[in-house]
């Protein structure tokens, strides 16, 4: 069994030696886990919460009662929900697609390892094969840059589609429960001979 | 590239800018957008929002579709070149489907005269193709089929959303009708009108 005074030791020892030190070292540790964002609700960003409000305000209408309000700004965050896992997916695909010097991982290894081949053939004034060459100088284009692009981020986009799925389902679901609170509105105006 | 114009101002804020790839035509993403709208007519925002997700989705769709043809297309070679390998060796048999794809019309009468000596078609090379993309060709095929449900829930939606206030409408307007008209005594027979 550890004694008290190891255990002490220990714990001195790692509070000395663990973690990041400076603020700047703290502040990039703690967006270690930090992917894409998304499971992040939309309120912290004052430009999304502007849309928010004007989309709310929107579906709300002028006069709208309290629960019609508080469905509309459940609506309206959920399409931004939408927007933003629609907005992330369009840009990791077409910053690839843009990228003239893109290409994927496991070709960017081939070629460090023909560089490093050609480099030692070369300190040994040795025949450097065509093939090898080109390789270094290839580039991806149309189809074929598509399709690896394709192959690149398909581990991700499985989950932004998740996060898409989750975000239109709450905004079916706001949707369907302003045009109830709608029915039950006019519903009551009609019976009470207000105009509908 | 032409830049499309928002129909109503807080458009780009709420729909945010329009999900073009580099290279595709904002001018015909821009017709698209306007003939879906006036042809659904959305009459509220919630039937905006939907429309506009319906467009996007679409776009997404044929955009998919399209990149599936182009990248069988472009693989063909590929999948002749697997094809020819074990009736004439690699190198020849690259060279040869190289020489194919660029359309080189020796390059096809000696690429069809090998296939049809072994009693192989291009249906054959089709299938090869397949095979050698089968793994990128089911996942577009996977998102193809996920921007189609997509895009059908929108119109469902828009549908329901439609039925039931146009529902409750015509619900309210009756019973409102209801309470105002008067019925009107009609006079007996045999009475003289006063």
């Amino acid at each position: 069994m550890t004694s008290v005074t190891k255990t002490k030791s220990n714990r001195a020892n790692a509070r000395s030696s663990t973690g990041p030190k400076t603020g700047n070292g703290r502040a990039r540790s703690a967006r270690n886990a930090f992917r894409h964002g998304l499971s992040v609700p939309t309120h912290p960003d004052p430009a999304m919460e502007e849309a928010i409000a004007l989309l709310a305000r929107q579906i709300a209408g002028p006069d709208a009662p309290s629960e019609v309000e508080d469905t509309a700004r459940r609506f309206a965050e959920a399409h931004m929900d939408v927007g933003r896992v629609r907005s992330l997916r369009h840009d990791i695909i077409s910053r690839a697609l843009a990228d003239p010097k893109y290409d994927t991982r496991a070709n960017c290894n081939k070629k460090v390892a023909v560089a490093l081949r050609i480099a030692r053939k070369c300190a040994q004034s040795e025949h450097i094969p065509e093939d090898e060459l080109k390789l270094l100088d290839s580039k991806l284009e149309g189809p074929d840059k598509v399709a690896a692009i394709f192959r690149e981020i398909a581990r991700r986009l499985p989950a932004l589609d998740r996060y898409e799925r989750r975000a239109l389902s709450r905004r079916k679901l706001a949707m369907r429960n302003i045009d109830e609170a709608r029915v039950r509105l006019l519903d009551t105006r009609a019976n009470s001979g207000e105009p509908a | 590239m032409t830049t499309i114009e928002p129909d109503r101002a807080s458009d780009s804020i709420i729909f945010g800018p329009p999900p073009l790839w580099d290279g595709e035509d904002a001018a015909r993403y821009n017709h698209f957008r306007t003939q879906v709208l006036a042809d659904i007519e959305p009459d509220d925002i919630a039937e905006r929002v939907l429309t506009y997700d319906f467009v996007v989705t679409e776009w997404e769709l044929s955009r998919l579709r399209i990149l599936l043809g182009n990248l069988i297309r472009a693989n063909q070679y590929r999948g002749l070149c697997e094809v020819l390998t074990p009736l004439m060796g690699l190198l020849q048999a690259k060279a040869l489907s190289e020489g194919w794809f660029a359309r080189k019309a020796e390059a096809i009468e000696e690429a069809n005269k090998v296939l049809t000596s072994a009693g192989l078609s291009m249906d054959t090379v089709m299938a090869q193709t397949f095979s050698v993309e089968l793994d990128v060709i089911e996942r577009i095929n996977r998102m193809i089929e996920a921007a189609a449900r997509r895009r059908n829930n929108c119109l469902h939606e828009i549908y329901r959303h439609r039925e039931t206030l146009g529902q409750t409408l015509r619900r309210a307007v009756q019973q409102l009708e209801d309470g105002q008209l008067h019925v009107i005594e009609s006079p007996s027979i045999g009475t003289k009108p006063q």
